[in-house]
């Protein structure tokens, strides 16, 4: 009974803990989600002429994979959606074109045992809250990574509610393809010498800034999904204590 | 995510492009398969933010693109139910959720009198959807000034001020900002995606000083030592301290 008793009161702490750090989240969430992406996806969205000359896509794409985790457990199903989704997307493609650069611990140890050949890079330990230079930095990992690839999938998990998260896959261009497209580009006035020098910034502003909010949405996901569970075993906890106390 | 899909009929002849916005938690996942006959093309996928809805925006409606459409997606989940585990949903995808936000630029429209603005940093948004006068760039390539009806532009920013007129000389906010691209879009509205961006007022002229003989003397002495990388980064800050350091005398 003294161990179901500490073990309530742990998970009710843990659930507190949670439930201010999802709050700190969810504001980071809300301000940083508009920055960058947007504005360069207009550039795709309304130039119609950049739009009818885009390469090709390729029959069987060379696939970077990007899982976002977290390093620490006893988050609900968060990282366990992410590492399924993953292995699902995997079938769907062909594995000998696949590559894996996972972000979190958990990721990493969940791919390592199926995806042995395809796991590349795994980085651990990004202290949270997430500051956008390290973002930057592993932009240029993935970037480089990526170069003989024909697309970048971020399989993230989006914030939908306090209760809910969604498993997303967003598709990114790799380097080589971003700026092929770009030279197409002929509704935004860019001129001559801007244009060679500032495409390969405006890549690294497209990479970063979706990869920036792919980190936001997983982290305020993993603080709700850490929130609900310790809120579940709190309740359970209570309930085999009462069932255990003699009347 | 928003993807930018582009069909081509079997025969060769290209279909107007179906553009799909992404929608907070509703965004598409993976592109569907080829269907043979038909050529997708995968442009740009983004997340979209928990403002914008999900864009689904077909240039001329072409009913051939939707069945494109609808069969490749029918085709890519069965390949996922297949593969994945029985609880899994399989994934949205955009045509699920249209939700039509861009407005349709209609050329005979009068410009509008004010430019929509907004100002982006990676951790604040110093304006959405502002409505201003003019904002003033300090582009790479030179300064430039935005004014309702302005040529869509893509420019990259140098250390400098940007200068936002709310009213045109008469409210006028000035921030420094450490460089970033602004994009000047046919709807007249205007973004700014910044690293790092304040206002002009927090700006320390003794601290801006400092800095800028700091990072001098770092450059004479990587310069000396030969070290490439240091030397850049001597010459970066050289330049950011400098461009801070005319902002904060200008202001004077």
């Amino acid at each position: 009974m003294k161990s179901v008793g500490s073990i309530g009161k742990i998970t009710k702490a843990m659930k507190m803990v949670s439930a201010s750090k999802m709050k700190g989240d969810l504001a980071r969430l809300f301000a940083g989600r508009d920055y960058g992406a947007n504005a360069v996806d207009m550039i795709f969205k309304s130039d119609q002429f950049l739009q009818r000359k885009l390469p090709a896509d390729v029959n069987d794409p060379a696939v970077v994979i990007v899982p976002i985790t977290s390093d620490k457990g006893l988050c609900g199903a968060t990282n366990s959606t992410i590492v399924r989704s993953v292995k699902s997307y995997v079938n769907t493609q062909n594995r000998s074109k696949c590559q894996i650069f996972s972000i979190g611990d958990k990721g990493s140890v969940g791919m390592i045992r199926p995806f042995p050949d395809l796991l590349k890079t795994s980085i651990s330990q990004v202290g949270t809250p997430y500051n956008y230079p390290t973002v930057m930095a592993m932009a240029v990992h993935i970037s480089n990574l990526s170069q003989d690839s024909d697309k970048i999938v971020v399989v993230f998990n989006e914030f939908k509610s306090a209760i809910s998260s969604v498993v997303r896959h967003m598709e990114l261009m790799p380097k080589k393809r971003f700026l092929e497209s770009m030279q197409f580009s002929k509704l935004y006035n860019q001129t001559l010498p801007d244009k060679n020098t500032s495409n390969p910034a405006l890549y690294e502003l497209y990479l970063t800034s979706n990869l920036w909010v792919a980190f936001l949405n997983n982290a305020a996901s993993e603080q709700s999904a850490r929130m609900n569970a310790m809120e579940n075993a709190s309740k359970n906890a209570k309930e085999i204590f009462e069932g255990l106390t003699m009347q | 995510t928003r993807a930018i899909r582009y069909y081509t009929h079997s025969r060769g002849v290209t279909h107007p492009p179906l553009l799909q916005d992404r929608l907070l938690g509703q965004r598409g996942t993976v592109p569907p398969l080829y269907k043979p006959g038909a050529m997708f093309r995968t442009g740009l996928s983004r997340v979209a933010g928990s403002g914008m809805g999900g864009l689904l925006r077909r240039f001329g409606g072409s009913a051939w693109a939707l069945e494109g459409e609808k069969s490749g997606i029918d085709s890519f989940i069965e390949k996922f139910r297949q593969s994945a585990p029985s609880v899994m949903e399989p994934p949205k995808f955009p045509t699920e959720f249209a939700k039509n936000k861009m407005k349709e630029l209609d050329p005979a429209a009068p410009t509008p009198s004010k430019i929509t603005f907004n100002f982006y940093l990676p951790h604040q948004v110093v304006h959405q959807a502002a409505e201003v006068d003019m904002v003033l760039l300090p582009a790479t390539t030179g300064d430039f000034g935005v004014m309702p009806g302005h040529v869509p532009v893509v420019a990259q920013l140098r250390p400098g001020v940007v200068s936002v007129h709310k009213e045109l000389d008469k409210e006028v906010e000035k921030f420094f900002v450490s460089s970033g691209f602004a994009f000047v879009h046919a709807d007249s509205s205007a973004d700014i995606c910044a690293v790092e961006a304040l206002p002009l007022d927090e700006l320390d002229p003794s601290a801006v000083s400092a800095g800028l003989a700091d990072y001098t003397a770092k450059l004479a002495a990587a310069q000396s030592k030969g070290d490439d990388y240091e030397t850049a980064a001597a010459q970066i800050g050289v330049d950011v301290f400098s461009a801070m350091n005319s902002a904060v005398n200008t202001k004077q």
